[in-house]
């Protein structure tokens, strides 16, 4: 072979790669003449319109569910839209199912998925701060979005799995269960199955929200039978012939069809003979009727149907490749083309499926696929009359597909003959070749089944191969047999003393990326960022992304040694790095954390400067904005809060909420619903602040880390404080107990995240106590700590309350010292809120040091002192107007609020508890039985009596008033 | 699940209908015998459960009605 293997990426593959993929999404085309299936289909329709979530087709091979399933599709069923999937053993990997199903789905409304996708297709959460996440909660995160994309469809539709029992990847089973419990009301799912599948169907049964056919159901009736055979088939058969073959094949499809197809073209006085003979033999139905069904095929297509048996997929090139080797196109009366063949074979009804409307890929029924399989094994090599007999066998014929589909750029084929050819070289060669691209995509499952099929010895003995591996397992979460397989790959490395030196650094550098991901899954925070630079400086710059792994855990490694001019460079450089070479995901990743870095440190322009860069590129997207896009969302709305720029502010954290709900990290959209609870705050609307961090809660139950819960809890407390709930706080306080006991000297940057929120809290709760010695001895400690630790923006905070606490305590000349030289920080920045947020004696203090400073400077003033004056001015103006309370009105309201007027009934108190519990008004409706106006009218009367508007209101309030169970 | 069926032990399939001989290799190597009522018997070592499974499951797929899965003792099998 002189030919250049084609590049996996190469242009002329895409459209390739599309046409056999979406073969996948086709659905299977009906015969024109078949025996009508009114009974079941009619069964199926009713169960869908009466609510079933599942029709669950059931049945062993060749029983006719395929064909049933696009017999339904092709007759009116309730106006539904369709999307078909037709499953292959590759699919068992989660990302490329859900890929798949997303794609399908995109065939209902194009542009639906877009998001899902973007999430199952970005590269697969690292250890981040909290703990590890796995590909569950990762897939859970791209479902809830399709699932939310779905909700919103007008049309009804059906999801089609087809041939489910392939799949046998756990998680798999989890998300379509997860899927089940929270199908959107337009939606139903159809699975076809040889087994029946590992799902909550016990559940869903009683609940009557499943329809099953089984094979009882799917055999043909006599009737059907008879229809089949002498109507479809034309054979002319007699009652009791026909009653015959029906006992024999017990009604089984897949045995009348062959048998139709034996007895076809016989003389009409053979048929008792065949039919005496079938019916007396003891051999497997099928067994004995593949045989006679291919005896009776001329000897060039027996060959070709045994030697294509090999193909998944079939089209004429590919078994031109397979029957003819290197000596296709061969134009020979006696070796027809491929293509010609194919068309026969359909016109013959020869159990071949035709995958596409331009007849270009087809498949065999895979019943008669395995038949062939086991003919083809029987005799290899094949019989010297069959004129397209090889030497060889099975493996050849996998060789000369595995070359085919290399040739054209389907890698992933290309491997799966070659590995059955057990032509390890070339398996090998490919899977070096499109190792990257394969873990780009997340498709570490499949990665791995094709290392798995190597002799293990094969595979130790080949570096590449090894590191590839360790790679897979490492991002797979596999830690403990990755180190063995790099030290293979070290020992092989070394023992090669002529590999040339780029490529050894290159290796080097990927073993050192891979150590990387250890170290930091085993929080090893010197030797991940050791390993990390490592691998910075040997991998060469196309691997991008080993590379860009290794750059995220400098910086996270950076991030939990607390270096925070560090980490800020790295993240700089690596923003330019990923926009260079357009990597926008790494980038977004960049720029959040660059910004939010910025911001600890007090560095509010710089913050800003980045996070607009951070607009413009998700700007320049097409399609909806990545889920990543919200990190910038929200920092840039903490950051206009901050700056005093509400209304804006409010706008993006709520677009950054939304979509950072999305990634699935609680930590990243709690930030924002944070900073919307301060700008409701701040706004005036004390309800609606505390409202928003119940609703976090909410949304955040069942998250496992206390950090969250901590932070969230901390918040809460601060804003009781600002609305004078002293009582609240000081609960609050006792319930954290010891662990405000003390402020550490020289902090850990994790635990001093939480540690600086508590503690600042505690210090506000302290002041407004009038606690003023303790609040000052906490604010100092608290002042050294964030000091050391760099976060000068906390400083900031920090000297804001020193300022209120000394001011509290006649201290004045001290108080308006400590303010002005937080004010001299903050001015450049244009920090407002961090100030305002104090209230009123804030604003006294403020006011007073603007008049000292006037006094101090006199007519002359210096510009430093012009700044300074017009800062305090923009900042007094910025405090509301001081005769206008908004929290006593509050408290009163609540208080009324907390004794109904009018108590709800039983009904109401069972639908609310449903909507509290996140049912959609349709489940309701199923779930109680009534219509689903029913269920609004009641949910109306509901928010009438608890004084709400929504849902969510009433499921706060509830809460509140102890409704709920 | 106790250790003792984990590994190497003798099992017979039992199901209805002929395939010939040349399956065997297709079912683990496991022996194939006919039965005169028609029934067929996939009888001989099995490694382990997996492999169990994977006999199991060609059956599936080869649409095979399956009548029963029993573990026996080999010297019962010898006589």
């Amino acid at each position: 072979m002189t030919k250049a293997p084609a590049s996996p990426n190469s242009p002329s593959s895409a459209p390739q790669r599309d046409r056999l993929l979406s073969t996948k999404l086709h659905v299977p085309q009906t015969r024109p003449n078949l025996v009508p299936r009114h009974r079941l289909t009619e069964r199926l329709n009713d169960a869908l319109c009466a609510g079933c979530k599942l029709a669950l087709v059931s049945a062993p091979a060749g029983f006719g569910k395929t064909t049933l399933l696009s017999e339904w599709i092709a007759t009116p069923h309730g106006q539904r839209a369709v999307a078909w999937l037709s499953l292959d053993e590759s699919d068992n990997d989660p990302v490329r199912f859900w890929t798949y199903v997303v794609t399908a789905l995109e065939t209902i409304q194009p542009g639906l998925g877009a998001r899902p996708l973007a999430l199952l297709q970005s590269p697969q959460p690292l250890p981040t701060m909290s703990a590890p996440r796995g590909e569950v909660e990762w897939i859970e995160s791209a479902l809830t979005l399709l699932i939310n994309a779905l909700t919103g469809l007008s049309t009804e539709f059906v999801v089609v799995l087809d041939d489910y029992h392939i799949i046998k990847a756990q998680p798999i089973h989890d998300a379509v269960a997860f899927l089940l419990d929270h199908l959107p009301s337009q939606m139903r799912l159809v699975i076809a199955s040889r087994a029946d599948p590992p799902l909550p169907l016990a559940r869903l049964r009683t609940r009557g929200q499943l329809i099953e056919l089984r094979a009882a159901d799917l055999r043909f009736t006599p009737d059907e039978a008879a229809a089949f055979l002498n109507r479809v088939m034309g054979l002319g058969l007699s009652a009791e012939d026909v009653a015959a073959l029906e006992t024999r094949t017990e009604g089984w499809i897949a045995g009348l069809h062959l048998a139709a197809l034996s007895l076809q073209g016989s003389d009409a006085r053979h048929v008792p003979d065949f039919i005496a003979e079938f019916t007396g033999s003891h051999r497997y139905v099928l067994d004995y009727l593949i045989e006679e069904v291919l005896h009776r095929q001329p000897e060039s297509i027996q060959a070709f149907l045994l030697q294509t048996s090999i193909l998944d997929r079939l089209c004429g090139p590919l078994c031109d490749a397979v029957v003819y080797g290197g000596d296709y196109p061969m134009r020979n009366p006696l070796n027809p083309e491929s293509q010609a063949m194919l068309e026969r074979l359909e016109q013959a009804n020869l159990f071949i499926v035709p995958l596409d409307h331009d007849r270009i890929w087809y498949r065999y029924h895979h019943l008669f696929a395995e038949f062939l399989r086991n003919r083809l094994r029987q005799a290899p090599p094949l019989s010297p009359t069959f004129t397209g007999g090889i030497k060889g066998g099975a493996p050849e014929l996998h060789r000369r597909a595995a070359e085919w589909y290399e040739h054209k750029g389907l890698i992933n084929e290309a491997v799966s003959h070659a590995l059955a050819a057990l032509d390890f070289e070339r398996a090998a060669r490919l899977i070096e070749q499109v190792a990257q691209t394969v873990l780009m995509r997340g498709e570490v499952t499949t990665l791995q089944s094709w290392l798995e099929a190597m002799p293990a010895q094969w595979v130790r003995s080949r570096p590449k191969l090894c590191i590839i591996h360790a790679c897979a397992l490492a991002i797979a979460g596999q830690l403990d047999a990755v180190e063995p397989l790099l030290q293979d790959a070290e020992r092989d490395i070394r023992s090669e003393p002529d590999m040339p030196v780029t490529e050894r650094e290159d290796l080097f550098g990927q073993i050192a990326a891979i150590r990387a991901i250890l170290a930091t899954y085993q929080s090893d925070v010197p030797r991940a960022i050791d390993l990390a630079r490592q691998a910075l400086d040997r991998l060469p710059d196309d691997n991008s992304f080993l590379r860009d792994i290794s750059a995220w855990i400098l910086r996270f490694a950076c991030f939990f040694g607390g270096d925070v001019a560090a980490i800020s460079r790295a993240f700089s450089e690596n923003i330019d790095i990923s926009q260079a070479v357009g990597n926008t995901l790494v980038a977004l990743l960049s720029i959040h954390a660059f910004g939010y870095l910025q911001m600890m440190q007090g560095r509010l322009r710089q913050a800003d400067e980045i996070y607009r860069r951070g607009l413009q590129l998700v700007a320049g997207q097409s399609g909806p904005p990545s889920p990543v896009a919200s990190l910038v969302y929200l920092g840039l709305g903490e950051l206009l809060r901050e700056r005093n720029d509400l209304d804006a502010a409010a706008r993006y954290l709520a677009e950054g909420v939304e979509l950072g709900k999305q990634l699935g990290n609680a930590e990243i959209f709690i930030d924002g619903y944070i900073a919307l609870a301060k700008v409701k705050q701040a706004q005036g609307d004390a309800d609606g602040a505390l409202a928003v961090i119940q609703e976090t809660e909410q949304l955040v139950r069942g998250e496992p880390s206390l950090w969250t819960w901590a932070e969230l809890e901390a918040r809460r407390a601060r804003l009781w404080i600002a609305q004078s709930n002293l009582a609240a706080a000081e609960q609050w306080a006792a319930s954290r107990g010891r662990a405000l006991d003390a402020v550490p000297k020289v902090p850990n940057l994790m635990d001093f995240f939480e540690q600086e929120i508590e503690q600042a809290t505690l210090a506000r709760l302290l002041i407004a106590q009038r606690r003023l010695d303790e609040a000052t001895r906490l604010l100092d400690e608290l002042l050294q700590a964030t000091i050391a630790i760099g976060w000068t923006g906390s400083t900031i905070e920090v000297m804001t309350l020193q300022a209120l606490a000394l001011q509290a305590q006649g201290k004045t000349t001290q108080a308006m010292t400590t303010l002005e030289q937080a004010l001299a920080l903050t001015e450049p920045e244009g920090y407002v809120r961090i100030f305002v947020d104090e209230g009123e004696p804030m604003r006294l203090l403020i006011a007073d040091l603007g008049l000292q400073i006037k006094r101090r400077v006199r007519g002359a003033r210096d510009e430093t002192s012009a700044r300074l004056l017009a800062y305090v001015g923009r900042l007094l103006a910025a405090f509301p107007a001081p005769s206008t309370p908004a929290l006593p009105r509050s408290e009163t309201r609540n208080l009324q609020s907390k004794i109904l007027v009018e108590p709800l009934s039983e009904r109401e108190l069972e639908v609310l508890q449903l909507v509290a519990d996140g049912a959609s008004n349709q489940e309701i409706a199923q779930e109680l039985v009534i219509a689903v106006s029913t269920v609004k009218t009641h949910i109306k009367n509901i928010c009438g009596k608890l004084d709400v508007r929504g849902r969510t209101q009433a499921t706060t309030r509830a809460r509140e008033l102890g409704l709920l169970s | 699940m106790s250790t003792e069926i984990e590994f190497d032990s003798f099992y017979q399939i039992r199901i209805k209908g002929h395939l010939d001989s040349s399956w065997s290799e297709w079912f683990n190597g496991l022996t194939v015998t006919t039965k005169d009522n028609g029934d067929m018997v996939l009888s001989g070592l099995v490694v382990d459960q997996a492999a169990l499974y994977g006999v199991l499951i060609k059956l599936r797929d080869l649409g095979l009605p399956l009548l029963s899965v029993s573990r026996v003792e080999p010297d019962l099998e010898k006589t």
